[in-house]
């Protein structure tokens, strides 16, 4: 049962029986994706995706909406047949009004000529690995063809300058409706927002969503012009922005019967995606997870962390291919890590002691670092902190048993 | 002695691939053996105030190359005389490529400096992004590569080594080495994870220069394990 096993995970859900099944009737996941009365959703981007699809998800549950939505990692076309298959009557139809699926830029691409989305949300450019994109321009180009196949609703991040340009440059019959932050709030991240290019002037609130402040977890947005006080999964600006693409897609999407009051409500109370802010309960501890996907969400998941913390694991694995681009991000705000780990554990180390944050350890064996780890006493402060890229985060997840 | 000027030559273009750390490398093994160093940040249009003691140039996209040429451009003069009175200077991938002659990319013929005998012939290699591996006098050098272009030595030019895995310059000889300065496609932080490189660029300067300190000798370990994991991946003998 170990390839099966590996099988499995890859495709994020049961990708199997999803192979089988799209190679033998390939007409199936498009028929399937166009059989919801209220259409299909697509969520898309370097970063943000998993949170702002869960919160859309959220929000259109709380306004009577039946939506199927695929699995975590399920993005490959046939771990979403699977997710499909396992929600289908034998006809083939899915019991759900809408569908709203979260799709990496590059698988997204790929299958977009199958799909017909009514809306599709972008959320960012971030210059992700060099030698699995290769650069920016690249990325920009996988969400434009996924952007073109919109026909009803184009949701564009405005403070991403590749996100505007390439939707001003679609001549379909898409309504571009926008979210994005003020100038105090950009002006209050030092650091700016971590896209390839940041747009110049800011989003009035007239024009779209616009996140007008961030306090911790507390953040408020303007829908129409009025302003909503909403509570974010986790601290960072990021996820306020997240929560503004969320709502202003649901806006696009239900029209005339969108509750503000009912969205910000329902936005307040979605827990957080794993690795992305979530607090777990492991073996009795309270342990947060915190994933980095590229050096951008890397530098605003550092700068968004709690000063001094005692107790950090920090791993990076095998989906790294080459660690030299994480080097522009400055780490130094860590101070301490307790352990890294991971495959690509001794260049991690490298980078951060380079940066002058001490490593107390070097444990590439990610399952005995995780044991060792959480089995040390509780920290003096905040929680147990274990950050880790993609690969590290199936790793962790596995061994731990958590689902 | 007083401060060790390093110079970072437009760090917010030419770090893409975290090349410009090859400057916080230099700087914080300097400290670590007891010396003060600072970084110097010059930018396209900037200001060249003092005269540095080393000199680190990164690499960047073909779609930033015309704009980071004609920065250089403007600081020719300087690059040429410290080169030629021997200033040590580390060039990664495109940084590299522009000391040499002018040469092509899709969109255009990019003006280089000239400063170093070579440059990047006409027939590309083709897209390279893998490990690289060179045998050099600073002993095995181990990174990554990620071009599309080599290079060709001219006279006075000598290779910064031979390629042990990977491509290199042309898959025989890689880098550069002329009077001091030093061309890689070892890109990103390769003084990092090659120390004895970053102590002989570090040795030409600070005279009596010992790397031997506590916090080299973590770093150093790392370093040489993260060596021998890429060597062991690609089936070559450890270190
Ligand atoms: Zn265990």
């Amino acid at each position: 049962m170990r390839v099966a096993a590996r099988l499995r995970k890859r495709g994020g859900g049961s990708a199997v029986p999803g192979l089988v099944v799209n190679r033998l009737a390939p007409g199936f996941l498009s028929s399937a994706l166009d059989g919801f009365a209220d259409g299909l959703v697509i969520v898309t981007g370097s970063s943000g995706k998993s949170t702002t699809t869960k919160m859309l998800v959220a929000i259109l549950e709380a306004h009577g909406k039946r939506v199927f939505t695929n699995p975590s990692t399920a993005n490959i076309a046939q771990g979403l047949t699977s997710a499909l298959l396992e929600r289908a009557s034998l006809g083939g139809v899915v019991d759900a009004d809408i569908a709203v699926l979260e799709m990496d830029e590059g698988h997204g691409a790929r299958i977009a000529p199958l799909l017909n989305p009514r809306t599709v949300l972008l959320t960012n450019v971030m210059t992700d690995q060099i030698d699995r994109f290769h650069d920016s321009e690249m990325v920009a180009g996988m969400l434009e063809t996924i952007a073109a196949r919109a026909s009803d609703f184009l949701v564009v991040n405005a403070d991403d300058a590749m996100l505007v340009s390439l939707a001003g440059g679609l001549d379909g019959s898409a309504v571009q409706a926008r979210y994005g932050v003020d100038a105090s709030v950009l002006a209050a991240s030092p650091r700016g927002l971590g896209y390839a290019k940041e747009s110049v002037t800011r989003l009035a609130p007239a024009d779209g969503t616009v996140v007008t402040a961030v306090e911790g977890r507390l953040a408020t947005v303007t829908l129409a012009g009025e302003p909503w006080p909403i509570t974010l999964p986790a601290r960072g600006t990021h996820y306020a922005v997240d929560a503004a693409a969320a709502l202003t897609a649901a806006q696009a999407v239900l029209g005339s019967s969108f509750d503000p009051a009912v969205a910000t409500t329902t936005l307040s109370a979605v827990a957080p995606v794993f690795g992305r802010g979530e607090v777990v309960t492991v073996r009795g501890k309270s342990v947060e997870f915190v994933l980095v996907q590229n050096p951008a969400s890397f530098q605003l998941n550092i700068d968004s962390l709690q000063a001094g913390l005692d107790q950090v694991l920090f791993a990076m694995g095998s989906d790294v291919r080459d660690p030299s681009y994480f080097w522009p991000v400055d780490a130094s705000s860590l101070g301490r890590v307790t352990v890294a780990s991971g495959s690509k554990a001794t260049e991690l180390a490298l980078q951060l002691t380079y940066q002058g944050v001490v490593v107390d350890a070097v444990v590439p064996d990610l399952g005995r670092a995780l044991d060792d780890f959480l089995s040390l006493p509780e920290p003096r402060v905040g929680v147990k902190t274990i950050i880790f890229t993609a690969d590290s985060m199936r790793r962790t997840r596995t061994h731990l048993e958590l689902t | 002695m007083t401060n060790l000027r390093i110079l970072s030559i437009f760090p917010s273009l030419l770090n893409v691939n975290g090349d410009a750390a090859n400057a916080l490398v230099l700087a914080q093994r300097a400290r670590w053996a007891g010396h003060p160093a600072r970084i110097d940040e010059l930018e396209p249009g900037g200001q060249l105030s003092v005269v540095p003691d080393l000199v680190v140039i990164g690499s960047t996209a073909d779609a930033s190359l015309p704009e980071v040429a004609n920065g250089l451009a403007g600081i020719r003069t300087e690059l040429a005389d410290w080169i030629e009175g021997g200033t040590p200077v580390l060039a990664v991938g495109s940084g590299m490529d522009l000391l040499g002659e002018d040469f092509a990319i899709p969109t255009e013929t990019v003006s280089a400096l000239r400063i170093v005998p070579g440059g990047v012939p006409d027939a590309p290699l083709g897209r390279v992004a893998d490990d690289l591996v060179v045998n050099s006098s600073f002993g095995r050098l181990v990174g990554f590569e990620n071009h599309y272009r080599g290079f060709s030595l001219g006279e006075g030019a000598l290779p910064l080594g031979r390629v042990e895995y990977g491509v290199g310059n042309d898959r025989s000889t890689e880098g550069f080495v002329y009077r001091n300065a030093y061309g890689t496609h070892l890109h990103g932080p390769v003084l990092a994870k090659n120390p004895a490189f970053a102590d002989h660029l570090l040795g030409l300067v600070i005279p009596g220069y010992d790397s031997r300190s506590v916090p080299a000798g973590r770093a150093d370990d790392m370093a040489k394990a993260a060596r021998n994991s890429i060597a062991a991946r690609l089936s070559l003998v450890s270190e």
